[in-house]
């Protein structure tokens, strides 16, 4: 993907579509080729997909291109008359730490910094962009399974709600960094749509407590998630999961999905979608107290692990994980 | 009145019970019962004396849900694969299954399923569509039409378990007890089979002493505001998505691929039993 570091973001409305041309092509071209992917690697055994997010040496933190490669695999096993179930799981220590706070600025992936002063009309795209991808997960017309272990938090919660089921490791961690006061832990995403919470306001949306982080076990027991197992089983009981799955006929897996996710969109999840990414838009646009923790700042000044540092200082109560 | 696959009495005053009866089949639904239930729910409904309904299952179950022996053309049964509807002819048959779990939902009388031994596919949607469900704890409840190639859909199996559970059940046609069904919010409780009764008859009587609180009975406040409230965050287009949903499901023709399950033929080849013996046993031996 290409990288605009150095680009003004009065700009992004361009480089934005410049970038999705860029992702069309590389679907076109990976259509051609037989698909060949850098951030995925991406298994087909019999009537089982397995995409497993490949960056282990940043925890799989999501990037445009792991992004977009993610939903290419997703593409490639949905068109894929063989395949059956998908499995979405993580290299490495971790499933997914969540956006990549490194990437460059215009990326989709990292908060946009709002010293760039960004027009509303040119982030509406970029965020429904952005949105879509948790959409084009949840409506892939195949079961599709996230095998969870070690971290979740952030964006990869966001990836682990968008499918059909969820199935982790006991000691597990899911949850979303850095908010202080009222933290949804799990449900981070449930203020804007997380399928598994639905309906808002219920005692799932807040994961019965008000925690930034909750394990494996504990969202399993809330019925956030579907089942914990014991990490070194976790490979085996998916592997359960996704043969049963096999066992059932497309078509109608197709239907009943099409049917609880139609159901959801009726309850508003299509309408808190589009809230999340007006919010996001607000946040754009916020200014700080003196007395205010200043994160964009200090990314700004420290770079990123003086942003976490600060972060771990400040925002979270609970020891940082790097 | 008297039915055949039905029968209604009346305890005491205030209280009617509805008792499927197919022991024989284990209460399974089909287009005779449909048709019972509905009319002895209506001839409660005319008499305004009775306030609480408690609808049980004869025998050792409450209902193993859609009677899978039926033959097409049937409202229970979706065509086999070679055949096809007329479409006036589809839409009819889906919105007379809307109506009637629609009709039982919105009935204007309390409602108890009273629930013991199996509890499966539309023996689920009976369940919840009552006001309140009670079951033993050691009731089996879930949906296995999808293995069989059928689908189930009830816009309510997302509104009480929430979505992950939803697919979890619906995707597999794993079987869970009673206690588990009561905490994902299937049914409202369970309890010991013993007390199953008992429990049931505690809350006839609540709702009894209850109800004539002029203008506070449970059951106008439960119709006047839950309802409404369901209704305006969706519930009752839900229902229309879901027909319509289930529609396409009906009529789409679908081969059966080389060395999958095909339900009819199995049927034929082994009976029921043994159709449905083979429809569970890959899922079993993964331990679904």
């Amino acid at each position: 993907m290409p990288v605009f570091a150095d680009r003004d973001l009065s700009l992004i409305k361009w480089h934005t579509q410049y970038q999705k041309n860029q992702c069309e092509e590389a679907y076109r071209k990976k259509a051609k080729e037989g698909r060949s992917y850098e951030s995925i690697i991406y298994e087909k055994d019999g009537k089982i997909a397995r995409i497993t997010l490949n960056r282990p040496e940043k925890s799989n933190a999501l990037n445009d291109a792991l992004y977009f490669d993610l939903l290419a695999g997703l593409g490639e096993a949905s068109q894929d008359p063989d395949v059956r179930v998908i499995v979405i799981k993580g290299s490495g220590r971790a499933f997914c730490s969540g956006h990549d706070l490194s990437s460059p600025q215009g990326d989709e992936s990292p908060p946009i910094d709002p010293k760039y002063h960004p027009t509303v009309r040119d982030f509406f795209q970029f965020e429904r962009r952005r949105c879509q991808k948790y959409e084009d997960i949840m409506n892939c017309p195949k079961a599709t399974i996230a095998q969870v272990h070690g971290f979740c938090i952030g964006a990869g919660e966001g990836i682990q709600a968008s499918c059909d089921m969820t199935i982790a490791a006991e000691d597990a961690q899911f949850g979303t960094r850095g908010f202080s006061r009222l933290t949804m832990g799990i449900t981070a995403m449930g203020g804007s749509g997380a399928p598994h919470t639905w309906p808002g306001g219920s005692e799932r949306y807040r994961a019965g407590r008000m925690l930034p982080e909750i394990s494996g076990k504990e969202a399993a027991e809330l019925s956030l998630i579907n089942k914990a197992v014991p990490a070194d089983e976790l490979e085996k009981e998916v592997e359960r999961w996704a043969q049963a799955l096999s066992l059932i006929p497309p078509e109608r897996l197709a239907i009943v999905k099409e049917g609880i996710n139609g159901t959801l969109d009726i309850t508003g999840l299509g309408n808190a979608f589009r809230n999340h990414y007006n919010i996001h838009l607000a946040l754009q646009f916020i200014r700080f107290r003196p007395n205010e923790t200043n994160l964009y700042k200090a990314r700004r000044d420290k770079g990123l692990k003086g942003f976490i540092q600060t972060r771990a200082e400040h925002a979270t109560p609970i020891q940082d994980a790097e | 009145m008297s039915y055949e696959t039905v029968i209604l009495e009346k305890k005491g005053e205030r209280v009617a019970h509805i008792t499927l009866n197919r022991p024989e089949k284990l209460n399974a639904i089909n287009d005779v019962m449909m048709r019972d239930l509905k009319a002895a729910l209506q001839e409660v409904e005319k008499d305004t004396e009775t306030w609480v309904v408690v609808i049980k299952g004869m025998g050792e179950s409450f209902s193993t849900g859609e009677d899978l022996s039926l033959k097409w053309p049937s409202d229970v049964m979706t065509p086999p694969p070679k055949e096809r509807w007329f479409l006036s002819e589809l839409w009819e048959s889906e919105m007379r299954k809307s109506n009637f779990w629609q009709y039982i939902y919105d009935f204007p009388r309390f409602t108890i399923a009273q629930i013991h031994g199996h509890c499966l596919g539309w023996g689920c949607f009976l369940a919840m569509v009552c006001r309140t469900s009670i079951a033993s704890e050691d009731a089996v409840f879930g949906d296995p039409s999808i293995r069989a190639g059928f689908t189930s859909l009830n816009p309510l199996w997302t509104w009480k378990v929430g979505v992950r559970k939803a697919r979890e059940l619906l995707f597999t046609g794993k079987y869970i007890d009673g206690r588990e069904a009561a905490r994902l919010g299937l049914i409202t409780i369970a309890v010991p089979k013993e007390k199953l009764e008992e429990e049931v008859d505690l809350a006839v009587e609540s709702l009894i002493i209850g109800t004539p609180i002029g203008g506070f009975d449970s059951e106008s406040f439960d119709m006047i505001f839950g309802r409404t409230a369901f209704d305006i965050s969706g519930l009752a287009a839900a229902w229309g998505y879901a027909t319509n949903v289930h529609a396409l499901s009906a009529i789409q023709r679908r081969g059966f691929e080389p060395g999958e399950f095909d339900f009819f033929e199995a049927r034929e080849r082994l009976g029921m039993k043994g159709a449905i013996e083979e429809r569970d046993r890959p899922f079993k031996e993964l331990g679904f």
